[in-house]
């Protein structure tokens, strides 16, 4: 009779023990499980979502050849000292001003810092101790420092910044100096002088951009719209004006190369 | 006249009922343990399943992203990025041909300039003047500009034509 009495009461206690150490927590467990499981699958949608764009942009893109084409000439992959050069010495003949030298630099790399505080020079891997790992960054706008000289008169200087300004490749002027064309280290005095015949040094930075590739992991947002944005190349097109024309090779074979 | 038993009757339902209660007693607390135990197992299963199918899109998902991480996906982001960097680097550039205009309209008339070296953080100027007074009224234009109004004078000197040398350094 007893048993009978605290029977009831026993098993109720342990059905609640059980409903509040283990049911209830599997019930949170589910719906944390549950979360997880939409957040998933909105991933999963998104990703499909985004393959399909992907085929889409694609095909505008295709369509969109030259777009292309311009954007990487204005901001090439790699370092075009060629182009440069030529560029420059187009700009130059074009303004009336005679080229004297021209000198290309690389512009060094800011230092890198990891979550540890420790600084990196990537200008320099090589003195690094080896094993260090060099935190990874994304490819960021590179520059080349090209100096140029050249002589003629103001217009002519004129002429030329604006023409470099609104260059086909990505630049920026860093200085300028104009000076009246000296003798022997002293600025000419008198007739000469009033020739307007002018020295202009000219630094310049141009732009390149390594080559950027799509991580799996971290896709791109571009490819959740199914529109390129081409706004941006618009406005960098109707700034450009100064088409250099397209470098080729030349002519090329010579049985003795030292030979002029 | 026959005697009716009316305490046997009523203590035999008393009976009955008691162990009807009896039996209540045990079974629905064993009832409700049972559904309890049904429920932690059935949500333990569910909660396994919710985990399984969460791995299955998972791994479908890193699929469909590595399918995505070719030559086209690749295209598609070194052009938009590199237009997207293209825009903004040139978004703060500066024309140095409108220094030299500037230059131009605050030049004053028995004054030129002999060198000029310009860049963001330095701006050098070395000038002539036929007098004092002229001297004075081009350093006055410089300060009333827009690139060149913070440069100041340093020094002057006569050169070997007599002209007043003078230089503005930023």
């Amino acid at each position: 009779m007893r048993l009978k009495i605290f029977f009831a009461p026993l098993v109720f206690l342990i059905a609640g023990v059980i409903a509040i150490w283990y049911v209830w927590p599997t019930i949170l467990e589910i719906q944390t499980r549950s979360l997880e499981l939409s957040t998933s699958k909105d991933k999963l949608n998104s990703t499909l979502e985004r393959k399909d764009n992907l085929e889409t942009l694609k095909g505008i893109l295709d369509r969109n050849k030259e777009k292309e084409d311009f954007i990487l000439s204005y901001l090439p992959s790699a370092r075009n000292e060629e182009k440069i050069v030529d560029g420059l010495n187009y700009l130059a003949t074009d303004s009336g001003l005679s080229l004297i030298n021209i000198a290309v630099e690389e512009e060094r790399l800011p230092l890198i810092q990891d979550e540890l505080g420790n600084t990196y020079d990537p200008n320099n891997t090589a003195s690094l101790p080896e094993g260090t790992v060099i935190p990874v960054v994304a490819p960021q706008t590179r520059f080349l420092i090209v100096k140029a000289n050249a002589t003629g008169k103001y217009e002519n200087v004129k002429m030329f910044l604006n023409q470099v300004y609104r260059m086909e490749m990505l630049n920026k002027v860093n200085s300028l100096e104009v000076k009246k064309v000296s003798i022997g280290g002293a600025p000419v005095e008198g007739e000469q002088a009033a020739s307007d015949t002018l020295t202009a040094t000219v630094e310049i930075k141009f732009g390149y951009l390594p080559s950027i590739h799509e991580e799996g992991e971290s896709l791109s947002p571009v490819f959740s719209s199914k529109e390129i944005n081409f706004s941006q190349y618009q406005r960098l097109k109707d700034f450009v004006t100064e088409k250099i024309p397209d470098l080729d090779e030349g002519q090329k074979g010579k049985s003795n190369p030292f030979l002029p | 006249m026959g005697n009716i038993n009316l305490l046997e009757s009523a203590q035999g339902k008393g009976s009955s009922a008691g162990s009807m209660l009896g039996i209540k007693s045990i079974y629905i607390p064993l009832l409700v343990l049972f559904a309890i135990l049904i429920i932690w197992g059935g949500s333990k299963a569910y909660s396994a399943y919710l985990f399984d199918q969460k791995n299955k899109v998972d791994e479908q998902n890193q699929l469909e992203s590595a399918n995505l991480s070719g030559k086209s996906a690749d295209r598609l982001v070194d052009f938009n990025e590199r237009m997207k960097k293209a825009s903004e680097e040139s978004a703060d550039r500066a024309n140095f041909e409108d220094y030299l205009k500037e230059l131009e309209s605050i030049m004053i008339s028995g004054s030129n300039v002999e060198s000029l070296k310009y860049s963001s953080d330095k701006i050098e100027i070395l000038m002539t003047a036929d007098n004092f007074k002229t001297v004075a009224r081009q350093i006055l234009g410089f300060k009333n500009s827009k690139y060149f109004k913070d440069l100041g004078m340093e020094k002057t000197s006569f050169d070997e034509s007599g002209k007043i040398k003078f230089d503005l350094i930023k």
